[in-house]
Parts: C-alpha cells; sequence; structure tokens
C-alpha cells in the first residue's frame, strides 16, 4: 500500500466528518483524490495536525479525523497524551507511517519505535495497525465510535507526487469554517 | 494592576469562550480563575497551546492562550506558518519574565520579547494601569486583522 492507495481507502470510508491533513505530500494527495470543504490541508505547522483537530473536536459538533505522518507525529509526539487525557468524542488519528521524511526528500525518521504502541500505552480507547488496503479499511471499520481511536497505516514510499494544493489559505480557512459551523459566528465577532 | 478574576471576566465579555496554555508564575492566577469560566485545555508545550487554540478558532471560537515569555519560541512556529498563514486570531496572555529585575534564565528573553514580537508582526499591548483599555485593544487588533495579539502581563500586572 503506498499513499495514494490509502488516501484513497481513507477517503471511501469518510462521511461528513471534519479532516485536519498535515503538510507535505499527505495534504497534497487528498486535495487531488478527494477535495472536500471539510478538509483542513494544513501548508506549514508540521506536526500539529492532531492538536488542531482537537481543537476543532472542542468547538464542533462533528466527529474530526487527523492524518498525518510519521514525522509530523514524532514532531509533536506529546499530543498522544494530551489527546488520551482529554478524550474527545468522535476522534480518530490516522498516521501514514513510511518510517521517512518523505516530503523532503526521503531522510529516515524514528517510527520504528512503533507509535501505535505508543498510542496504547498513551491510553487510546482503540488502537490498530494495517499494512495493506483492506487491512486498513478493517481498521477504520473497527472504529465503531470509539474514542479516540488511533490508525497506524504502515506505508510503501512513492506511488504518486501531485502538485501542491491548489487553494489560497483563506479559502481553505473559510470553506472548513462553514462546515465546522463555525464561520457565521467568527464573522459576526470581526 | 488587573485581579485575575476580573480580567478572565472581561475576556468572556469580550467573547472568549475557551483557553488553552502552559502556566508560568505571574499567569498562574489567570490561569486558574479561567478554569472556573470556561473549559481551560492544559498543555505541554505552547505550540501545542496555539494549535488547540486555532482549531477552535477555525470551528467558531475566540481562544486566549495563557504562555509565559520562555515558552514564546515554541509558539512562533504556528504563529507564522499557521495563524498568519491562514488568518486566524487568537488572543495571547503571556507572563512577562525578565522586563525588570528577574532570574538569569529571563534576563535574554525578557529583554527580547518586544523586539521578538515586533520582527514576528504580532500585536502587543501590555498590561498596567488601564488594563481594561489594553483588553479591549488586543481584541479589537485580533478580529481586525484576523491575526493573533499579544497582552502582555509583567510582574504586578496581576494583583498578587
Ligand atoms: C517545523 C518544520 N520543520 C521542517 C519542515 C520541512 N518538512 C516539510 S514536510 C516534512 C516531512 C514530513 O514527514 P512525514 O510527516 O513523515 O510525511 P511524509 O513526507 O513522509 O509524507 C518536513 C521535514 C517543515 N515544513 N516544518
Amino acid at each position: 500500500m503506498n499513499r495514494q492507495q490509502a488516501i484513497r481507502a481513507i477517503s471511501s470510508w469518510l462521511t461528513d466528518e471534519l479532516v485536519v491533513s498535515c503538510n507535505g505530500l499527505i495534504s497534497r494527495e487528498l486535495a487531488s483524490a478527494h477535495d472536500r470543504p471539510g478538509n483542513f490541508y494544513m501548508l506549514g505547522s508540521m506536526g500539529l495536525a492532531s492538536s488542531i483537530a482537537l481543537g476543532v473536536s472542542k468547538a464542533s459538533q462533528k466527529k474530526v479525523v487527523a492524518i498525518e505522518g510519521d514525522g509530523n507525529l514524532l514532531m509533536n509526539l506529546n499530543t498522544l497524551a494530551t489527546i488520551a487525557t482529554e478524550k474527545p468524542g468522535g476522534f480518530t488519528h490516522i498516521v501514514l507511517d513510511n518510517n521517512v521524511y518523505e516530503s523532503t526528500g526521503g531522510q529516515g525518521t524514528r517510527s520504528s519505535i512503533g507509535l501505535d504502541g505508543m498510542a496504547k500505552a498513551a491510553g487510546y480507547m482503540y488502537v490498530a495497525r494495517a499494512s495493506d488496503v483492506g487491512g486498513l479499511i478493517a481498521a477504520l471499520d473497527g472504529v465503531k465510535g470509539k474514542s479516540p481511536a488511533f490508525v497506524l497505516a504502515k506505508i510503501d514510499t512513492g506511488g504518486s507526487a501531485q502538485p501542491r494544493v491548489p487553494l489560497p489559505p483563506q479559502v481553505i480557512r473559510d470553506r472548513f469554517s462553514k462546515e465546522a459551523g463555525g464561520l457565521h459566528e467568527r464573522d459576526s465577532s470581526i | 494592576m488587573a485581579d485575575p478574576g476580573k480580567f478572565c471576566d472581561k475576556l468572556a465579555e469580550n467573547g472568549i469562550s475557551i483557553a488553552t496554555g502552559v502556566p508560568g508564575s505571574i499567569i498562574k492566577k489567570a490561569i486558574a480563575s479561567v478554569q472556573d469560566r470556561m473549559e481551560y485545555v492544559a498543555c505541554n508545550r505552547e505550540d501545542e497551546a496555539v494549535a488547540i487554540a486555532s482549531g477552535a478558532a477555525l470551528a467558531g471560537k475566540l481562544p486566549v492562550v495563557f504562555l509565559q515569555n520562555s515558552g514564546l519560541g515554541y509558539a512562533l512556529s504556528p504563529l507564522l506558518t499557521l495563524n498568519m498563514v491562514y488568518g486566524i486570531p487568537i488572543l495571547l496572555v503571556i507572563g512577562w519574565r525578565g522586563r525588570s529585575r528577574d532570574a538569569p534564565e529571563h534576563r535574554v528573553s525578557g529583554k527580547r520579547l518586544v523586539a521578538v514580537l515586533e520582527a514576528a508582526g504580532i500585536s502587543h499591548y501590555t498590561l498596567g494601569k488601564g488594563w481594561k483599555a489594553a483588553v479591549e485593544k488586543a481584541m479589537a487588533k485580533m478580529k481586525s486583522k484576523s491575526a493573533p495579539a499579544a497582552l502582555l502581563v509583567p510582574w504586578g500586572g496581576f494583583d498578587e
């Protein structure tokens, strides 16, 4: 399973969740495979997808999904402690683990420690690992309302390389906020 | 001199409805007071606090982040590459250690605090006698620019 296949599998599983995806190739792939207003494509702030998603879950009624790479999670590993103890409802944390920083040239990361073991130790209510498309869909189907949930998708490097997310940041923000039910309140306060 | 409880009331009156942060000695009473008025998400590091606040802002809340100037470096990455790229408003309340005589670890970051904020393009106001006006100015700036704005609190800014 490569990144594109994993993102397509996740896209087919999504219903009306709000999604926060990390910077680099993962957001690019999601934007080209399954663009929708409820996707917040991070362009910078590496490592913070799950933290932004936790904040979204504090203010929106919808379910929230964070999708990030192993390098991203390792940059903000303490997020596992915060999410596991905050216990947000309807929260799924998906990590696409290729053991490298592929977006910047494939330099190795430290993900061989087993990021699913870290999530389990932190206290996530559901932890699953998958290494092929069928396994990933089964892992996602297994979430069934358990929260916070953590799904580790072991992926191969390579596959497609999509262009940059073709949307200005303010457009990404405004259509996401509208989906989250937040734009009106924020605009009226401005 | 602001009473920490009245300060938090003022934030709530201005629409702030969620708080995040990392503690510090100047802001500790304000963090205790804010928890009686709204949800407070205790964070491990200041970048995480900014990101959680920003997610809540994207979904329609006006957030406040409590931090001490020692943590501004951690916060700058998301401030510069998330908030100021997308235009996501958050209020920062920064305990300003080292503005005048203070422990050695605060002297450099305290002396440079304003210069760092100005280099980053973050509007800032210092809590002093007219603290209510400072809160209102910071909130107005954050809303009109749809960007982060900072309230700096030196020793004595909050009642002890
Ligand atoms: C704070 C910060 N440091 C470094 C970078 C450069 N950078 C952009 S994407 C990336 C790699 C992301 O790796 P990973 O999360 O494993 O995802 P992958 O690229 O493998 O899909 C890096 C290091 C950055 N954008 N921000």
